[in-house]
């Protein structure tokens, strides 16, 4: 496809342990459309951050990345650090879930936008300051702030700030790792808003991880689900939340306690240890429809319907 | 009839924050107010949800009502014995009665202690068990919250276990005095989706078979609608709503809740939000709002629900937000920095040549202001060479009926 920001090829993270590689992302492949917000949702262990991570170039040393990751003109899983360092934050920026330990306390805002913004572009310092003040008032934050330090903020303004931070030179892509998870529901609702917003008024794409199915039903436009370092399925929102093909998928949408809730419902079993995962599907151990092929051999990633992929033997049945 | 378990009354804790001697000579005694007047009471096998955001007090009141905190102001009855002011030594007999379940079961669990010994532990603290004689009782315990095999679970230690299991191991710790309160403070948020189902339905196990009472704290709304029986909603340290949780839910009656349950994103594709999200975050317990503590952020607020000095700060705050009100604001009344509150009052010095203009200016900005906080203004004036913003005072704030729930708002 032409308009993709990104395109994944079976793309593979190792890292290595003890107890020997963890195949933390094991052939994901996918795209990032222009102006789209893709979620990515799973749970704890199945490799969501490590993808996220893998975007960014910001994995931890001696980690194998293996496959294709075509940004533009460039291939990131082979660009050396310093032409990756250019793009980072120029082109791809990017939003934790904690922003208290991603702001230096010793800094005011001033300085990280004024530092942010040198890293990339020679522009007088006036300028750079400028440029902060308008971010920061499309955040609701007033000029008057600007010489403060981080703990001068609220847990919520903080987010902002650091929003306002990555967005200030105008990113084309956005990864967004549980970018609300550690606030509150009233404030994730504030910065999921200005979020939207911005990435309307910048037509950005965003790659938004993240293990709330609620969040990806209200922002995204699409969504995949991973599970044990692979995605099970990809399609738009409303086909994998509406009519869901792979066990997994259902499982967790069944699971996912919300107001109209009417029985608890939880998948049986635990995931599996990345270093030895389970064979061909990594799902069979805790499928309830699981048969001997499920464990016999790998299920293919098949369209059933336009745009609408799964990796499942039996998806048409699901259909 | 089921007798009462927990019966809370007026229940204040406030922590004092450390000053130094001079700070204490212009500001006085400075303290958080965490819990700041909350009265409940919770029956035999009965579910109660303490609802709310961080910060709102929702901890604070379940550690404090099992003395884990000592109370401020108040009395914390359980089982009709007054144990607000108990000595440790007469109330730890009771203690084994009421216990708690943290959110982190990897924090709560001693990782050099097998899950089996921290399991048994309370049975040896407590009750001088024989080291044998608890090993069967908590096998026994083990097996009843779904730590199965018990034998072979019994030896591993925490980091052996998966989350799930390791939070039916302090599940299985707190359960094993047969106590007859439970304090859960967010027993399910740090667990995955998949296995939360699993949790909450071994917690209404035992609410079923021990007539368990269960003070159930959680910031998730969802969560609590399942769960509970009756809902407390907290914020900034009082209860603004509370009655049967299928009362409220279907038709809440306080802003705040209303907020609450308006901001939960639902799973589901294409639905829009319900309704306007309050602005701001939860202020500062220090110094609280005055009147309604919601006031400031309230999308129904009336002129009368506590508008105060600050609140015009405030405005003058979000008025710099716009360029041109900025500029013109600060050539005739300064910076929001040099304004000053104090109650009811905002002001900052002038210049008495220049107070004729300043008031009109003054005036203009507040006819601009939203109505409720415009019309709570009583008065614009000059007064010994300060331009002051006068309010009116608040309408009193008292817990109301309201179809078949209580209410602390003055819409009702």
């Amino acid at each position: 496809m032409t308009d993709a920001v990104l395109e994944a090829e079976d793309l593979r993270v190792h890292y290595q342990t003890r107890r020997g590689p963890v195949h933390a992302v094991d052939g994901v492949s996918f795209s990032v459309r222009e102006g789209e917000t893709i979620g990515v949702v799973g749970e704890t262990g199945c490799g969501k951050s490590t993808l996220g991570k893998a975007i960014l170039g910001i994995l931890p040393p001696r980690t194998r990345v293996e496959g294709r990751l075509q940004f533009g003109e460039r291939n990131l899983t082979s660009l050396p650090e310093e032409p990756f360092r250019k793009i980072r934050g120029r082109d791809i920026a990017l939003i934790f879930q904690d922003p208290v330990t991603r702001l230096d306390p010793l800094l005011t805002i001033e300085a990280h936008f004024v530092e942010t913004i040198a890293a990339h572009e020679k522009v007088p310092r006036k300028e750079a300051v400028d440029r902060a003040v308008k971010a920061l008032a499309s955040m609701g934050i007033p000029e008057s702030r600007l010489r403060h330090y981080p703990h001068e903020f609220s847990g919520g303004m903080r987010q902002r700030i650091m929003i306002a931070m990555s967005l200030v030179m105008h990113p084309k892509l956005l990864i967004a790792d549980e970018p609300t998870t550690s606030l509150d529901v009233i404030v994730e609702a504030q910065i999921l808003e200005i979020l939207e917003d911005l990435r309307r008024a910048y037509k950005m794409s965003v790659v938004l991880i993240t293990h709330n199915l609620g969040i990806v039903a209200e922002v995204c436009d699409r969504v995949a689900v991973m599970y044990a370092g692979q995605f099970v399925e990809l399609g738009s929102v409303y086909d994998v939340f509406k009519r869901p093909i792979h066990p997994y998928t259902r499982g967790l949408l069944q699971s996912t306690i919300h107001m109209d809730s009417k029985e608890l419902y939880s998948i049986d079993g635990l995931p599996p240890d990345l270093v030895d995962p389970p064979a061909a599907c990594r799902f069979h151990p805790r499928c309830p429809y699981a048969k001997e092929i499920c464990s016999t051999r790998d299920p293919e990633w098949i369209e059933y319907r336009p745009g609408h992929f799964a990796s499942c033997h039996f998806g048409k049945d699901f259909l | 009839m089921t007798e009462t378990v927990l019966e809370v009354q007026d229940l204040v804790k406030h922590f004092p924050v450390n000053l130094s001697i001079v700070q204490r000579a212009l500001l006085g005694n400075v303290a958080v107010h965490a819990v700041d007047g909350v009265s409940f009471s919770l029956q035999e096998g009965e579910i109660l949800g303490l609802v709310g955001e961080s910060g709102s007090g929702k901890t604070t009141v379940g550690r404090t009502v099992l003395r884990l905190l000592e109370p401020s102001q108040g009395t914390i009855r359980f089982r009709g014995t007054d144990i607000t002011h108990l000595k440790e030594k007469t109330l730890r007999p009771m203690r084994r009665k009421m216990q708690m379940i943290f959110q982190d079961p990897h924090a709560a669990l001693n990782p050099a202690m097998t899950i089996g010994q921290s399991i048994a532990d309370p049975l040896i603290i407590h009750e001088s068990a024989e080291p044998n004689e608890a090993r069967t009782t908590a096998l026994r315990m083990m097996t009843e919250v779904g730590l199965a095999p018990a034998e072979q679970l019994y030896g591993k230690y925490p980091a052996d276990l998966s989350g799930g299991q390791k939070q039916r191991a302090v599940i299985a710790r707190a359960m094993i005095l047969n106590p007859e309160l439970i304090v859960a403070d967010e027993p399910v948020a740090m667990l995955d989706m998949s296995i939360r189902a699993k949790i909450l339905e071994l917690l209404l196990d035992l609410r079923r078979r021990y007539q368990l009472a269960f003070l159930f704290i959680t910031h998730d709304l969802a969560t609590a609608k399942f769960l509970c029986d009756r809902i407390a909603i907290m914020y900034l340290g009082r209860i603004v709503e509370t009655g049967p949780s299928a009362t409220i839910f279907r038709d809440p009656k306080h802003p705040y809740t209303r907020a609450l349950i308006a901001a939960i994103p639902v799973p589901e594709p294409g639905r829009p939000r319900a309704g306007v999200l309050p602005r701001g975050e939860i202020p500062d317990a220090i110094n609280p709002p005055a009147g309604c503590r919601f006031h400031p952020r309230c999308p129904s607020v009336l002129p009368t629900c506590g508008w105060e000095g600050r609140d015009f700060i405030d405005y003058l705050e979000q008025r710099r937000l716009d360029a041109t009100k900025a500029q013109a604001d600060e050539t005739v009344i300064g910076v929001p920095e040099d304004w000053r509150a104090n109650g009811l009052r905002a002001w900052r010095r002038t210049r008495d040549e220049n107070a004729t203009a300043t008031v009109a200016y003054l005036r203009s900005i507040v006819a601009q202001a939203a109505a409720p906080m415009a019309s709570a203004v009583e008065a614009v004036d000059v007064e010994e060479s300060r331009a002051v913003v006068r309010f009116r005072s608040p309408e009193q704030l008292l817990p109301k009926e309201v179809e078949g729930r209580t209410v602390e708002c003055l819409l009702y």
